[in-house]
């Protein structure tokens, strides 16, 4: 009687197992209390140098720094929500963006808040004929890891490189014609059409300047051989910044050690340095909210990436915290398919427009932490304007479906996609199929892995009927200008990201035109990028919903973390700009 | 009925464990059926509202289990899970049943190269671990209620048909089945009148079993994320939504839990008590037992 024994053995397993279930519940609760001598979990193997160090900096790290150390080490831990990516400085878009900028630099950083380019390996800059050709002037103290002085030649080889493997982001030198070595430190770029260059070289994705000896070391035949990308995704780097990787674990840990003979050490004044920043800063993979915050309250981690939003003000009360809140260039948006009736009437869009909960979303997706669209262009960035809001208005949602010729509503139930397993859009996505409800639009709502999602969209180009109705979507850009958001989601050639399949030829024509004004005439730019916003805040191809906000939450002992936070580089803790109490 | 009657009260003298199963059950059934017309908060149970104001109150009267994100009563959200939980406990074992008698009765029956080629079929399934198999075909077939069934269902028919097939093979040669050919029946008509009445017992008991079972895997399916829609009230998924509030709310994550629990507990007991009552063996154990004092 197999079944007997069978049938005894599971009762008590699913017993156990509910038992267990409850008990882990529990235990997560108790657990975001602190309680010494705890094991975290999710922590790898017992050897890391993460696993040896305390927040108290008790015990000197001895395994992260290969030289015996003269004195104790501070060690500053922050936990990424994400795995990393590549390595290679010249292809990586993704992200490993969170440690690059300590390692590598550019030739200029760039402060969106205050948009004011910052000075990087280049000290000045200047640009002529209508911003078709540019000059950079680099610092002649600058070296790169491995000892070579940073020239023109290596900044003319870095850049090449990343030009000629066009992966990535290397789309964002598409207006240079050529590079030319003036002498040792000057370098000019020849430009095919006006461009912002100074603000393209502080981009956050494949600008940055490397050791023209990676060929060597990598015992390839020359800079585009794949031989070069391996020896960089080995955990190799050849940086000029003012941390060295010393570990390359992607899926569990980064391990960066201050880099005493970087430049900016030295250059009394410069902004982007701090006397006390951290000898080591690790990168630790806690690929979830709930349980950073429960490490940031034991003291395994330093710095959270992400904690619950809703607990952040519990943060801000505790003055064993500080938290640090910035806007974000990253906003949320529902694509509208502009091709699949009634969706192709702009009075049904205008509807749906006015039929969304903008607070409310706000307030229940990202307990508060964030601010309701304006346009396409978040808050904080140079192009947006602050009268594209659309007003949460039932009765004249209703009055305009009337008018486009549904009183009763929408005959069929709309399908919305939104990436699973993210929450913010989830709720996002729960809020807007309740609301659209009274006016009489039903939704369904679908979760879908981003590549399900993606290749759905990607078919509405050749079969919108078949395509999503509302799309659920994120963007940020890869440097920051307003024609990253208004190109990639809403230029009729763009099939990849224009997934509204929005088309219209007045539109493109500004946008094109604004953009080369962008680098010797902000104003006229301006007023062209005004008026194409313009055009989409009527037509409604999309609705921006909210602009993301970035908390981070660190423990006390970290200072200068607003400063170490720069939303052109998301993601990224700028360590060297940290202020840490040993 | 008279012995079934019997049966279940044979059970209840039995052990009281069996009575709490029968009654977990029996409210289990009771709720699910009655769920949208006794929940306090029918708007918030269906998911067709938010407010603002009322989110992420803890526990209290007004709201037994709190209230979530969307400031939904956690209370009508669970008591409505039932009704999603019963239909997949029973769609899913329903299911199951349909598919497997047939094979199994069929391939125990017929035997021969039909018999063999149905069970290698079978086995086939079998050798797949079947929670891996539901969620690849959960993930295959996308979200929705109908869809986790199926996928749960697929996992689940081999078992029915393996244990119908060797009761069948056995029940086949006996002599009532013999005599029934002798005066001339169909093989159909002994296949269902005769064949099937007989080896349908462990089928039973398995199945009442597998109830719990179905309940638990399926909020597996939907706490992994390849379940029911998203916004459906069913319990493993309300499991998940509280997760990212855990530490500050949690009782939106544990009252799910603990229907769940309770549930498959309840499930678990009774099928337990029913397999005794069945086994003539233990049966006849514990009678003796109770004579000899």
């Amino acid at each position: 009687m197999g079944i007997l024994a069978r049938g005894a053995s599971r009762t008590v397993f699913v017993a156990a197992v509910a038992l267990v279930m409850v008990l882990i519940l529990v235990a997560a609760y108790l657990a975001t209390r602190p309680s010494p001598g705890e094991a975290p979990e999710e922590s790898p193997a017992p050897t890391t140098p993460a696993e040896t160090t305390t927040p108290a900096q008790t015990s000197p790290a001895a395994e992260a720094s290969p030289t015996p150390a003269k004195e104790e080490k501070t060690i500053v831990i922050y936990a990424s929500l994400s795995e990393m990516t590549t390595a290679d400085p010249s292809t990586e878009f993704s992200n490993s963006i969170i440690w690059m900028p300590l390692v590598y630099e550019p030739l200029v950083w760039y402060d969106p808040l205050e948009d004011r380019l910052i000075p990087g390996l280049a000290v000045e800059w200047e640009s002529s004929d209508n911003g078709t050709v540019w000059t950079f002037r680099l610092r002649e103290n600058a070296k790169f890891h491995d000892g070579t002085p940073v020239t023109a030649e290596a900044v003319k080889m870095s850049i090449e490189r990343t030009i000629a493997l066009g992966q990535g982001a290397a789309f964002i030198w598409d207006p240079v014609d050529r590079i030319e070595v003036l002498d040792d430190y000057t370098v000019r770029f020849y430009l095919k059409y006006p461009a912002p260059l100074a603000h393209i070289a502080a981009a956050s994705y494949g600008a940055w300047i490397f050791s023209p000896n990676i060929v060597k070391y990598a015992g390839a035949s020359n800079l585009t051989d794949p031989k070069v990308a391996d020896w960089f995704n080995q955990g190799n780097e050849a940086g000029s910044g003012p941390y060295r990787l010393v570990k390359w674990d992607p899926e569990n840990e980064v391990v960066l050690e201050k880099w005493e003979e970087w430049w900016g050490w030295r250059e009394p004044g410069y902004e982007m340095a701090s006397p006390n920043a951290p000898d080591v800063f690790i990168i630790k993979i806690v690929k979830d909210a709930v349980t950073q915050e429960r490490l940031l309250l034991t003291g395994d981690i330093d710095i959270a990436q992400y904690v619950p939003l809703e607990n952040v003000d519990r943060f801000e009360k505790d003055p064993g915290f500080v938290v640090a809140v910035k806007p974000s260039f990253q906003n949320l948006l529902m694509l509208i398919n502009t091709k699949k009736p009634p969706l192709d009437n702009p009075l049904v869009r205008k509807a749906i427009a006015l039929a969304i909960p903008y607070e409310d979303i706000v307030e229940v997706a990202r307990a508060g932490v964030a601010r309701v669209a304006s346009g396409p262009i978040p808050h904080g960035m140079w192009g947006h304007f602050e009268d594209f809001t659309y007003e949460y208005n039932l009765e004249e949602a209703r009055k305009l479906l009337a008018q486009a010729g549904y009183p009763d509503g929408i005959d069929r139930t709309l399908l919305l996609v939104y990436t699973a397993g993210d929450i913010y859009e989830k709720r996002t996505a729960e809020l807007i199929k309740t609301s659209l409800a009274k006016i009489g639009i039903q939704v369904e709502v679908r979760p879908m892995s981003w590549e399900e999602q993606w290749s759905l969209a990607l078919s509405g180009w050749d079969n919108p009927e078949a395509a999503q109705d509302l799309f659920i979507f994120y963007w940020w850009p890869t440097y920051i200008t307003p024609f990253d958001f208004l190109y990639n989601m809403f230029h009729s050639e763009n099939t990849l990201f224009n997934l509204a399949y929005y088309q219209n030829p007045e539109f493109d024509k500004l946008i094109e035109e604004a953009v080369l004004y962008e680098g010797y005439d902000r104003e006229r730019a301006l007023s062209l990028y005004y008026e194409a916003q313009k055009i989409l805040y009527e037509d409604v191809p999309a609705v921006p919903l909210w602009d993301s906000v970035d908390v981070r939450v660190a423990n006390a002992r970290i200072g200068n973390l607003e400063k170490a936070i720069n939303p052109a580089y998301p993601t990224t803790i700028f360590a060297q700009v940290l202020s840490v109490e040993g | 009925m008279a012995s079934a009657s019997s049966q279940v009260l044979w059970l209840i003298r039995r052990s009281k464990l069996s009575l709490v199963g029968l009654f977990i059950v029996a409210g289990f059934v009771v709720t699910g059926i009655l769920a949208p017309f006794i929940v306090p908060y029918p708007e918030d149970a269906r998911g067709e509202t938010y407010n603002i104001e009322e989110r992420f109150q803890p526990p209290s009267w007004e709201h037994p289990f709190g209230t979530d994100e969307y400031g939904r009563d956690v209370f009508s959200r669970v008591l409505m899970g039932a009704r999603y939980s019963l239909i997949i406990a029973v769609g899913v074992v329903g299911l199951a049943l349909l598919i497997g008698i047939p094979v199994g009765l069929v391939a125990g029956y017929v035997g021969g190269r039909v018999g063999s080629m149905l069970m290698r079929v079978t086995d086939m399934f079998l050798a797949f671990p079947p929670l891996l198999l539901a969620i690849a075909l959960a993930a295959t077939l996308g979200r929705g209620l109908f869809n986790t069934i199926i996928a749960l269902s697929i996992s689940w028919w081999p078992w029915y048909a393996r244990l119908l097939y060797v009761r069948v093979t056995s029940v086949k040669n006996m002599p009532f089945v013999d005599s029934a050919r002798l005066l001339g029946l169909g093989r159909l008509a002994i296949m269902f009148r005769h064949v099937l009445p007989n080896s349908l017992t462990p089928v039973t008991v398995q199945a009442a079993l597998d109830m719990g079972s179905a309940i638990l895997e399926a909020a597996g399916l939907s706490f992994l994320g390849v379940g029911v829609d998203p916004s459906t009230p069913e319990w493993g998924l309300l499991v998940t939504e509280g997760w990212a509030s855990i530490s500050s709310a949690w009782w939106i994550s544990l009252f799910p839990g603990l229907a769940i629990l309770v549930t498959v507990l309840g499930f678990n007991l009774l099928a337990d008590a029913l397999r005794e009552s069945l086994d003539p063996r233990i049966r006849r154990i514990a009678l003796t037992r109770r004579i000899l004092g």
